[in-house]
């Protein structure tokens, strides 16, 4: 049988300052020696009002409360003492001859802590005092532990925040809400410019929500940032966050996400759904929902190598692309309800009224949750008709490092393993930044070498016909195809050399060759230039260089960049 | 409770069900189902015939499933009668391509 030492119990000495409140001398005294006796060190008030600027001045541990005084009674000054005492717990005890049970809930509903009945017997009080000592250093320890935690969280968002929800380089284009049910949101938004103008988007929602979902995002954030000013494709990216999120998320924590590719040269949107609701493109010239890109993939982190399964399509005049997370349609009103699917469509072609896709679905979604609470992260990206738009310079003053100088060259040659694997324009690129080649010659130069580069390689290595490209359905065939051939290619090669000189010229010099059959030189003849160059990319270069010129075979390109820098 | 569990060793089964809501408040009791369960050479089957719906911590837990799974050498998962609801949410993700999902 569990036998209770109550003398031990009694022994124990109480602590700190005790404040008495009792209009009557005579019960002050009482209260107060019986207090004394047990260790408190005692103050004394006459009334409420009192009682509460005492409390105000001094570090009360525990106070004795009378209920009917003049100038301000027990419940009121409790009322009080209680609103002013938020950073520690100070328990309040009625002390009162009413053995009643409406006095007993109003010392409570006040605020109070516990109630004594006169006459105070000293055993009661002291275990009692006793008991809320315990119930003090709880609290104390939870007040502690919270603060500790809040500065703990404070902290980890300001590093979140400058790591990863900082401002989006991309964000004078896009349209981007990030509405979190947490301080952290497990959804994350990315949006980056390659080299060559090209924009690369990231729409990313996290097993969960809260700091553990976010914890992923931070790597995430690095790779696809440095990996796009590199240069690398949608795809490398993709499979490196996958890689990295495999090797860091235990089992069950994954990245669902959304990618596009935005490449206002091409012309063309690059998709990667893994998981999440439909990518929209809306026309607003058709008024229509253009393409519906649904998920092909399984999300980033669950296996170490994944399928993408990424396609390319035609990017139109008048597109707005929508990218959304399953916050949206799952939002939840007050009756439990989902938003669902059909809203979700109203809403966008209730564009019209509202400045943007965003701000329509936005206006939906409050009128249908009417303040219910958020239970998931709802992030939605738009992106804005950007092919209708005036160009706008890039910007000249980033990154003016000391000038290009020396003479150097770069060669490096590919044959049909290598080109299954690697792309080695990210590589290129990483050499012109080491060799301080300025920032806008870089993009100019990415640009020229990339599409010599794909040149050779779709035209040259995998024979692709460029005439496919023309029409908008064969323009994703063109992209099954190359996707076909590429997977398939067993023979050919192509070699890129570039040389500067920064003493005289100041130009580059790029050779890109492949081992294919090239033009027929009768048709070279014959055909015009514009109609001789397959597709935009080389009349790009043409107009960019000082010269292009190809070999009387067609399979070697030489073109020649001016630095500006 | 919204999960049970029953163990046919004449069948060689592990028959796990989930009903309501199968979300992050279930990790708990899901894991339990299985954790202590001498799983090796038995088949496991997550029955969602009576689960309305699904979040993406849910797919987490399938996942920690057929890792247990693996690891302990149990026959095979597989993911019973998914409500239209349930197995749009397996569709979007793609999980059909990494576990049995049987109508």
């Amino acid at each position: 049988m569990f036998e209770v030492d109550t003398l031990s119990f009694l022994n124990k000495a109480v602590k700190g300052t005790a404040l008495v409140v009792d209009d009557t001398r005579i019960n002050r005294l009482l209260l107060g020696k019986i207090l004394s006796d047990i260790g408190y060190q005692v103050v004394f008030a006459e009334h409420g009002r009192e009682a509460v600027e005492l409390f105000q001045q001094q570090d009360i541990d525990i106070v004795f409360m009378d209920v009917l005084m003049p100038v301000m009674d027990g419940y009121q000054a409790t009322a009080e003492i209680k609103r002013l005492s938020t950073q520690k717990f100070t328990p309040v005890l009625f002390v009162t001859a009413q053995n009643e049970v409406d006095a007993l809930v109003k010392c409570i509903a006040c605020g109070g802590d516990d109630i004594l009945f006169k006459p105070v017997h000293q055993a009661v009080l002291k275990a009692k005092a006793l008991g809320f000592e315990r119930t003090r250093a709880i609290y104390n320890e939870i007040s502690r532990l919270h603060n500790q935690l809040r500065e703990e969280e404070e902290l980890a968002e300001r590093v979140f925040s400058s790591a990863v929800a900082n401002s989006h380089c991309a964000d004078q284009e896009l349209l981007v809400s990030l509405d979190s049910a947490s301080t952290f949101s497990g959804d994350v938004v990315f949006a980056e410019y390659r080299p060559n103008g090209d924009i690369h988007v990231l729409l990313g929602d996290f097993t969960g929500h809260g700091l553990r979902a976010a914890i992923g995002a931070m790597p995430v954030a690095d790779i696809f940032r440095g990996m796009t000013r590199k240069g690398y494709t949608g795809e490398a990216i993709l499979r490196q966050i996958n890689r990295r999120l495999h090797r860091l998320l235990p089992t069950g924590m994954f990245m669902a996400g959304i990618f596009v590719e935005l490449s206002l040269q091409q012309k063309s949107l690059t998709v990667w759904n893994g998981g999440m609701p439909e990518l929209l493109v809306y026309n607003t010239q058709q008024q229509s929902i253009r393409e519906r890109l649904r998920s092909e993939s399984i999300p980033l982190g669950i296996q170490n190598e994944v399928e993408l399964n990424l396609k390319t399509l035609p990017w139109l005049p008048y597109d707005h692309v929508v990218l959304l997370s399953d916050g949206v349609t799952e939002a939840l009103s007050v009756s439990g309800e989902m938003f669902g699917e059909q809203r979700l469509i109203n809403a966008i072609a209730d564009k019209a009224s509202h400045p943007s896709f965003i701000a329509s679905i936005q206006h939906a979604l409050e009128g249908f949750c009417e303040g219910a609470e958020q239970l998931d992260d709802i992030s939605m990206v738009e992106v804005p008709d950007l092919l209708n738009r005036p160009n706008q310079q890039a910007d000249d003053t980033y990154n003016a490092g000391p000038l290009a100088a020396g003479q150097w060259s770069w060669q490096l040659e590919l044959d049909a393993t290598s080109l299954k694997k690697f792309t080695p324009i990210p590589l290129l690129m990483t050499t012109l930044q080491e060799l301080s080649v300025h920032q806008t010659d870089r993009n100019i130069l990415f640009t020229v070498v990339s599409e010599l580069f794909n040149n050779a390689f779709e035209h040259g290595v995998l024979g692709l016909d460029s005439a496919i490209k023309t029409s908008a359905s064969g323009f994703e065939e063109y992209y099954r195809q190359r996707k076909r051939r590429a997977k398939k290619l067993t023979e050919g090669s192509v070699s890129i050399a570039i040389e500067f000189d920064g003493k005289q010229t100041r130009q580059f010099t790029i050779q890109v060759a492949d081992s294919g059959n090239g033009f027929e030189a009768s048709q070279v003849a014959e055909k015009s230039a514009e109609q001789q160059y397959s597709g935009r990319g080389l009349r790009l270069v043409e107009s960019l260089c000082e010269s292009m010129t190809f070999n009387p075979q067609g399979n070697c390109v030489a073109a020649v960049y001016r630095c500006q820098h | 409770m919204s999960i049970s569990s029953q163990l046919d060793q004449d069948s060689g089964q592990l028959v796990i069900s989930v009903a309501g809501r199968f979300d992050y408040s279930l990790h708990r009791d899901f894991r339990a189902c299985y954790e202590h369960v001498s799983v090796e050479g038995i088949q496991l089957i997550l029955d969602l015939s009576s689960a309305d719906y699904m979040d993406s911590s849910a797919l987490g837990m399938m996942l920690l499933l057929k890792e247990h799974a693996e690891k302990s050498q149990a026959e095979a998962l597989t993911i019973r009668k998914p409500s239209p609801a349930i197995l749009k949410i397996l569709e979007i993700a793609n999980f059909d391509k990494l576990l049995k999902i049987e109508n």
